[in-house]
């Protein structure tokens, strides 16, 4: 009975990877998209962010609030992400600095400065130009590569 | 093969040890080359595919054949770019996570063309992509097919990048990324054949203790086995066990017996002729060499003790029977706390047992000479051919 109790064990430890369902997901995307948004709006604005992301999840809450001020509204925000192109209309009205993670959204709605977007599973990251000057941003050396002059 | 190789358990631990060498030895094989072996292992389940590529690009190629700007004609041509789609569409597959024609810009950023995904994960034409290494460039130099390990990126494992050339010139680039999912199959099937090593190894460690405890508890069992329990020497068991073995060559061989034992018995009872015997083994065991000769218990009164011969010359091995002789006659045996009797033997030797066919000559020929140790008289050492 010892043996076939330590077998069992055996067993169990050697397949223990077969059991990470168990364990709550964390999203390592999403950990990853909150620090470069972070730099990103740091570099634009210059100053204290406070961040609106429109319908956030729990999930993105938890991460997003390690890096960030989060604000409920988008009238007490100066940086919002919309990253599930759920943006109302009276938010666009504002004079704030509006980014996307959609790449075609960001080409059809000129409010948008900026997009962070997932590429062919690779991270992307396209400043607009003309909407940067609109704008008054200036951003860093390090994100000059990635600035598009729509106009060429 | 000799039977005492399955009788001796020594072998069986020494069978289970060279098969646990062996796994810990492959076991440290596999987490050495591990890489490498993984390596291999995609390179064989992937070559396939790499060539299909590279026969989808040659096949671009001739759809362009007669275009002079494959970047602008493409972008003006939507027939052109259904046609192409189809092609990338072709090379989809659930290892293969997107199959896409690039162009590289003037300021070297590379661009959408045609991209073979479904319409949600679709690139438009132009939108750039951020590459993640500079073997993309490498490309343009080479005009070779490149393979770009990723080593930070979660869902894709790797890109097979291949040229399109023009005029001896790279004008596009036919991109295949491969999903994790090969490569992870790929790493389930080595930690399968990782843990399934562990667990055979458990398991013939688990052997391996369970017999040693097993062949421990044995040795001790058959060494009580062996072991008169009244006097501590060997007991008959042990005589049969070894002699079939025993070098005659190498022995003198003496029987002993204790004089009017019976009557000791009859007059102080048999707990005085436990004591006897006791006292008996006891000087027995404290005068031979230990390490060397042997004393069996034969039965009753009567003990059988092997005296190794350590030369030529037989005095030596004769004198540890004088000594044994000597010794039980002037040893006082105590009867209860305060009396105590003196006891003889008889002994007779066989000098040379190896002239007899086995033990049981041998000891025959000794007994014999005990024999004539009584009948003259008791209290006396006779050797067998002697006089």
């Amino acid at each position: 009975m010892k043996i076939f109790t330590l077998l069992l064990t055996l067993i169990s430890f050697a397949f223990s990877d077969q059991y990470v369902f168990l364990v709550n997901k964390y999203d390592k995307e999403i950990e990853y998209e909150a620090k470069i948004i972070l730099k990103i709006a740091t570099s634009s604005l210059g100053r204290e962010i406070k961040l609106f992301i429109p319908d956030i999840s729990e999930q993105e809450k938890k991460i997003y609030s390690e890096y960030f001020n989060l604000t409920k509204n988008c009238e007490t925000a100066n940086f919002i992400f919309d990253n599930k192109g759920s943006l109302t209309n009276d938010c666009k009205k504002q004079n704030k600095l509006f980014f996307t993670n959609n790449y075609k959204k960001l080409m059809e709605n000129e409010k948008y400065y900026g997009a962070f977007f997932w590429s062919k599973s690779r991270p992307n990251i396209v400043f607009i130009k003309q909407r940067l000057e609109a704008n008054s941003v200036l951003l860093s050396k390090e994100y000059l590569k990635y600035i598009e002059d729509i106009n060429e | 093969m000799n039977k005492n190789f399955f009788k001796n358990p020594y072998y069986l631990i020494g069978v289970l040890f060279v098969i646990i060498s062996f796994l810990v030895f492959l076991l440290y094989i596999i987490f050495q080359y591990e890489k490498n072996i993984e390596k291999d292992m995609f390179t064989i389940a992937t070559t396939d595919v790499l060539h299909i590529t590279q026969n989808k690009a040659d096949h671009i190629t001739k759809i362009l054949r007669y275009s002079d700007d494959y970047i602008n004609d493409i972008k003006k041509d939507t027939q052109l770019q259904k046609r192409l789609e189809m092609q990338l569409k072709n090379l989809i597959t659930p290892n293969i996570k997107y199959a896409y024609l690039l162009y590289k810009d003037r300021k070297n950023t590379f661009r959408f063309l045609v991209d073979g995904s479904p319409i949600d994960e679709k690139a438009m034409i132009n939108e750039k992509l951020d590459i993640t290494s500079d073997k993309w460039f490498e490309l343009y130099e080479a005009k070779l097919p490149v393979i770009i390990k990723h080593t930070y990126l979660q869902k894709l494992s790797l890109s097979y990048l291949v040229p399109i050339l023009y005029k001896e010139e790279v004008k596009l680039v036919l991109v295949i990324d491969f999903s994790v999912d090969k490569l992870h199959k790929i790493n389930q099937i080595i930690i399968m054949m990782k843990s399934g090593l562990f667990f055979i190894l458990a398991i013939v460690f688990i052997l391996f203790i369970v017999f040693a405890i097993q062949f421990i508890r044995y040795k001790r069992m058959k060494q009580q086995s062996f072991t008169d329990r009244l006097t501590n020497v060997y007991n008959r068991n042990y005589l049969h066990e070894i002699e079939d073995t025993v070098n005659l060559d190498e022995y003198m061989i003496a029987a002993l017996d204790i004089d009017y034992f019976k009557n000791v018995n009859d007059t102080y009872g048999h707990d005085v002729g436990d004591i006897i015997l006791r006292e008996v083994g006891n000087i027995l065991l404290h005068t031979i060499r230990v390490e060397e000769d042997i004393v069996v218990r034969y039965g009753g009164e009567e003990f059988v003790i092997f005296i190794k011969n350590k030369s030529e010359n037989s005095d030596t091995s004769l004198s540890v029977i004088q000594r044994v002789f000597s010794n039980i006659k002037e040893h006082k045996m105590f009867i209860n706390e305060e009396d105590y009797i003196y006891i003889t033997v008889s002994i007779g030797v066989n000098k040379t047992p190896s002239s007899s066919k086995n033990f049981l000559e041998a000891f025959k020929l000794a007994d014999i000479a005990l024999y004539e140790a009584k009948e003259s008289g008791r209290d006396t050492i006779k050797i067998y051919g002697e006089n």
